[in-house]
């Protein structure tokens, strides 16, 4: 067992040696690990493209981990955040955040701040609609969160979070303890898909429970920094029609739909700082075994504003689909023998890579799945073709690995290079490139309407192969 | 008699449609036979166009039933666990899975169960995706027409 153990190690080693040798990006990383079973696998980022390390106002330390009370997934980028009370010094660091460049703005978990910060005459700011808090209803494809909007000073990078601040910025508290937000409002739960009545007490309470992501052991991580494709949460839409989004709470009970100006929407963090104000890059390094318990990175803030944020070199920029549109913030792809996969993007938000899992090669499901993830015989690499607005133009190549071969090595792997799902039918239409595609290359995100040298203007994303 | 409170549009008929759109309140109801491809395939595509921007598009198949269902819209879901009528609870599990398992996504969810399948993406407060029932599949469909 332990040799099949090295054999498979050489291989996934000598594979990603592969990758790394084709894939440039001037990052390198190191592994301490052992030959001995249960031995943490820890993989740390060396050296970044453009030299950017941790201390630089404009780098934030990123890592894998199992998640805050060990409530994580396989592969969610997490960062460590400071909030304050807005123009104080009176702050607090909220860990394990979860860094999504799939939405906009921070949210944060009430049970992740002091309660100073949640009642009483010097707690953070609520955002108001008339004398009434603002509540908002945020809708992921997995679940729902609901809580109060309030201005907070974020501090990110440099040495003890000093680099940078977003001062006074919109930020969804999930939870908040604010009676009037106390209940969740019935056209939030709807919006989640609940289809019961308004009435059964029961049955609400039971969508609730199955559907909200309000604590760390639901949502995975303390909060969410979105730091995509675009400036504002909703945006113009949610400024000029009332929805379940956004809601004023008079009391208990009482929440009513209704439009709020962009700037009192969460925005992306990134606009808000005084510098480095275009766009962000994550680094991660490549994972020699495929896999690890613990993995570190960068979250480089501006592209091409300072000496250590270039445009990381061989990189490529494929121009996303603005604000508004069906599909906005993706390009297409062609791969697998799909061409036209239109609704095609980059995504921590999303832990695996997505595609149609048949045609030049058939990757079957891990042994009694339906779904994901894929488990190809051995891990196998695939270039996809990309295309964006603009005539842009790239390729990456796609690696698969195969889940069950690690889980067998290390059934408690926090990241898994390569962990992937698909659908067999054949009615794909995107190729995701999540969280697993994210090693061992920097990936930029430029925001909408801004620009960075050799990317020309947001929203687009540049990556290295 | 099929219910005036058939709420819900896959695998129902073409009378579930209208309440559809009546409920979701959509703004119009177009509702055309095919072919729409070069294929032989038999079905008839019902558009409705949302209030607030976006569309539902439901497909029945040569026996009235709602074969498969696409949706996008630029500002919130439309009725999800109407459309999926009787597919809420398999749609729940799977989302359950993208919120606990190994394989989480806040912007993209895949399932299959049995007979049905489901894409559902919400990135940016945006909203796109499908579903259908393969058994129910006319000859020839093209499943890349649920795109939208």
């Amino acid at each position: 067992m332990n040799l099949l153990k090295r054999i498979y190690l050489l291989g996934l080693f000598c594979l990603a040696l592969i990758l790394c040798a084709c894939g440039g990006g001037g990052s390198s990383s190191s592994e301490s690990t052992s030959s001995t079973s249960n031995v943490p696998v820890t993989v740390s980022l060396t050296s970044s493209p453009t030299g950017a390390t941790i201390g630089n106002s404009n780098v934030v330390a990123l890592y894998m981990d199992s998640g805050p009370g060990g409530n994580g997934s396989t592969n969610i980028i997490y960062a460590d955040v400071q909030v304050c009370l807005p123009s104080t010094s009176n702050c607090t660091v909220v860990n394990h955040v979860l860094v999504d460049t799939g939405s906009t703005g921070l949210r944060l978990l009430a049970s992740a701040l002091p309660s100073s910060f949640l009642t009483g005459s010097s707690s953070l700011p609520q955002v108001l609609s008339g004398t009434s808090p603002v509540g908002e209803c945020t809708t992921f494809v997995s679940g729902f969160t609901w809580g109060g909007i309030r201005r907070v000073d974020l501090h990110l990078g440099g040495s003890n979070y000093s680099g940078e601040i977003a001062a006074n910025i919109p930020a969804q508290i999930i939870a908040d303890p604010a009676s009037q937000l106390a209940t969740i409002p019935l056209s939030c739960i709807q919006a989640a898909g609940y289809t019961g009545s308004s009435t059964n007490q029961s049955a609400i309470s039971t969508f609730e429970t199955t559907h909200e992501m309000q604590t760390a052991a639901q949502l995975g991580a303390n909060g969410i920094i979105g730091i995509g494709l675009f400036k504002y949460d909703c945006g113009t839409n949610c400024a000029s029609t009332a929805s379940y989004v956004y809601q004023q709470c008079a009391s208990t009970s009482n929440c009513n739909s209704i439009s709020l100006p962009v700037t009192s929407q969460p925005s992306n963090p990134i606009r808000s700082f005084t510098s480095d104000t275009n766009g962000s890059t994550i680094i991660l390094p490549t994972l020699p075994s495929g896999y690890a318990d613990k993995v570190s990175g960068l979250l480089v803030m501006g592209i091409g504003t300072q000496s250590n944020n270039a445009l990381a070199s061989g990189s490529s920029v494929i121009g996303a689909l603005p604000y508004n549109f069906s599909r906005a913030g993706s390009f297409t792809a062609t791969f697998n023998g799909s061409s036209n996969l239109r609704g095609s993007y980059f995504d921590s938000g999303t832990t695996w890579n997505y595609f149609p899992a048949t045609g030049t090669i058939n990757y079957p499901y891990c042994s009694g799945n339906t779904s994901y993830p894929l488990c190809p015989t051995s891990p196998t690499t695939q270039l996809a073709t990309l295309s964006g607005t603009g005539g842009t133009a790239g390729t990456i190549n796609v690696f698969t690995s195969n889940v069950t071969s690690i889980l067998a090595l290390d059934s408690s792997a926090n990241a898994m290079q390569g962990l992937s799902g698909g659908d067999s039918t054949s009615a794909t239409f995107n190729l995701v490139l999540g969280g697993s595609s994210f090693f061992g290359r920097s990936i930029a995100t430029l925001i909408e309407n801004q620009t960075a040298t050799g990317m020309g203007t947001g929203p687009a994303f540049g990556y290295t192969p | 008699m099929l219910s005036a409170a058939a709420h819900a549009a896959l695998g129902e008929n073409t009378q579930a449609v209208a309440n559809d759109a009546k409920t979701i309140r959509a703004v119009s109801l177009v509702s055309r036979s095919a072919p729409y491809t070069s294929s032989s395939s038999t079905y008839t595509k019902h558009e409705m166009s949302l209030a607030g921007g976006g569309s539902v598009v439901e497909y029945t198949n040569a026996n009235d039933i709602v074969f498969a269902l696409s949706w996008q819209s630029p500002l919130g879901a439309p009725n999800l666990s109407l459309l999926l009528g009787n597919y809420i609870d398999a749609f729940g599990r799977a989302q359950a899975q993208s919120r606990t398992g190994k394989w989480r996504s806040l912007h993209h969810l895949n399932a299959t169960e049995g007979d049905w399948s489901v894409v559902s993406e919400i990135r940016n407060h945006a909203f796109n995706g499908f579903s259908y029932l393969r058994s129910q599949l006319p000859a020839g469909f093209n499943l890349q027409l649920l795109s939208q």
